[in-house]
């Protein structure tokens, strides 16, 4: 790169707001996928890529992803949790696949809307 | 893709002493054999300040804090927490005398408390990448001054700030820089003082091994300010870590013309040169420093003529502490938003037996060596 003008700076900074979005521990959304010996049994795997693919498609600068261990519902993976910003409780999202990670996203990251269909409860255990 | 997880492994002197770039490398290479390298990347970073449980490394975005590391705890460390999202309980920290590990960082009483200023950037960037300081904001205040205010503009603004000198005498920084803009001379100088000689004391090394650029911006506009071309950053040799981070920085800054003729195309020429201290104490002093730059012996003169009116050959000279010359561009912002503490910001270094560090030093940046 040659000699930096005044709006490159903007645009570094821009490129960079998820990185440092997530080094800070900070966005609006965290996705949480189950990821003990029973998630990952089930799928738990595929499920964690299909997150992260789907937050890079559509450019989500809000969204972190974490992983956690069993929840001790096994019967249900591969699951994951969905925690909003000043929504009153994080939801769990049961039997997970790619497709319904798209649903889910589309529905509750994107527009609010929980997916009761898939949900398994609203309000459990706390991850943060 | 974007990665999902940082691990934020701390490079700080202290760290690195405790071979923290092993467990980086160890790091690397398990994240690699696990597959996992297109969603996890590891980040060096300047001191956290909690050298006594180094090398320590941060998980982002969980914000899991692990300490006192192994090379030997890496591949169960990655299996457990990257794989299987379990953090690893035997690696986290326990305060003294208490038997509960405190999983997060921010939870922790040495972290909590602090509200980072001076070492904002600790942690959250590689001080050796200077798009990661651009990311955070970096060069933006310069950019600012030399858009939107005159160089008087910005003594005011320091002047109104209230940002006082980090050396010990508290003098008032704008009133300095007022006093050698007008000072008579061909030419001035802007000096940073990186010799930190005192005892136990490295608040300025932690500042320039987690955030080199911040100090050359703060730099460049001094040098704006009082109209200077020219900078030397005086820092002891015994900084090996600090000084090889702040040639990195000068070296991109240059790159991206951020220092050299016509910074951002407006009305700058700023370079700086970077000066080893061989370690003799008394180079700390304005006047023994300035002597020792000019490859005299470091000895201290009268002070009846000030530096800013004839210091380093004899030029006006500016020369600032390597806390205050991260502050200036704070100032810059902060008047603006009414923020007084910018005058007030300092960072602390607290070692020996410190249990007590918090009480006496509620709020402040601290670091804390093993007692």
């Amino acid at each position: 790169m040659g000699k930096m003008t005044i709006d490159d700076l903007a645009k570094i900074r821009d490129a960079a707001r998820y990185k440092i979005a997530l080094r800070q521990g900070a966005g609006r959304v965290r996705i949480n996928v189950h990821m003990g010996t029973c998630g990952i049994a089930a799928g738990a795997r595929e499920i964690l890529t299909a997150v992260m693919k789907e937050i890079e498609s559509r450019n989500l600068q809000d969204v972190i992803v974490t992983n956690s261990g069993c929840a001790g519902l096994c019967s249900q993976e591969p699951m994951m949790t969905i925690e909003v910003l000043g929504e009153p409780a994080p939801v769990k999202y049961v039997f997970m696949t790619a497709s319904k990670v798209k649903e889910v996203i589309d529905a509750h990251v994107l527009k609010g809307q929980v997916l009761k269909e898939y949900a398994l409860a609203v309000g459990s255990e706390k991850t943060r | 893709m974007a990665y999902r997880t940082y691990l934020m492994v701390c490079a700080g002197t202290g760290c690195v002493a405790n071979h923290s770039m092993k467990i980086k490398e160890k790091l690397e290479s398990e994240i690699q054999r696990r597959g996992l390298q297109d969603e996890v990347s590891v980040v060096t970073t300047g001191c956290n300040g909690f050298c006594a449980v180094g090398p320590l490394m941060v998980v982002q975005p969980d914000g899991v804090f692990y300490q006192l590391l192994k090379e030997t705890d890496i591949p169960y460390l990655v299996e457990e927490h990257f794989i299987k999202g379990r953090p690893v309980k035997e690696l986290l920290y326990t305060p003294p005398k208490e038997k509960v590990p405190i999983p997060k960082m921010s939870d922790i009483p040495f972290f909590a408390d602090q509200t980072l200023i001076v070492l904002r950037n600790r942690g959250l960037i590689n001080p050796e990448r200077i798009d990661e300081y651009i990311a955070r904001g970096g060069y933006e205040a310069l950019a600012k001054v030399l858009t939107s205010m005159t160089p008087d503009d910005v003594i005011r603004e320091i002047k109104a700030s209230g940002l006082r000198g980090r050396g010990g005498g508290g003098f008032p920084t704008g009133i300095k820089w007022e006093t050698c803009k007008h000072a008579h001379g061909d030419k001035r100088y802007v000096i940073c003082n990186a010799d930190e000689g005192d005892p136990g004391a490295f608040m300025d090394r932690s500042t320039i091994e987690s955030d080199p650029h911040a100090v050359i911006e703060g730099m460049l506009i001094g040098a704006y300010a009082i109209g200077s071309s020219e900078g030397y950053i005086y820092i002891r040799n015994e900084y090996p870590i600090a000084l090889e981070r702040l040639q990195v920085a000068l070296r991109q800054a240059r790159e991206y013309g951020l220092l050299g003729k016509k910074v951002f195309d407006k009305d700058l020429d700023f370079d700086i040169t970077v000066v080893r201290g061989a370690g003799a104490f008394v180079c700390g002093e304005s006047t023994a420093l300035m002597a020792s730059i000019e490859g005299k012996p470091g000895e201290p003169r009268a002070k009846y003529v000030h530096t800013v009116e004839r210091g380093l050959w004899d030029r006006p000279t500016c020369l600032n502490n390597v806390g205050p010359g991260q502050m200036f561009r704070r100032s810059c912002c902060w008047v603006h938003s009414g923020l007084p503490v910018s005058a007030r910001a300092m960072c602390q270094t607290i070692l020996g037996a410190a249990a007590k560090a918090r009480k006496s030093f509620p709020s402040v940046e601290r670091s804390i060596t093993r007692a």
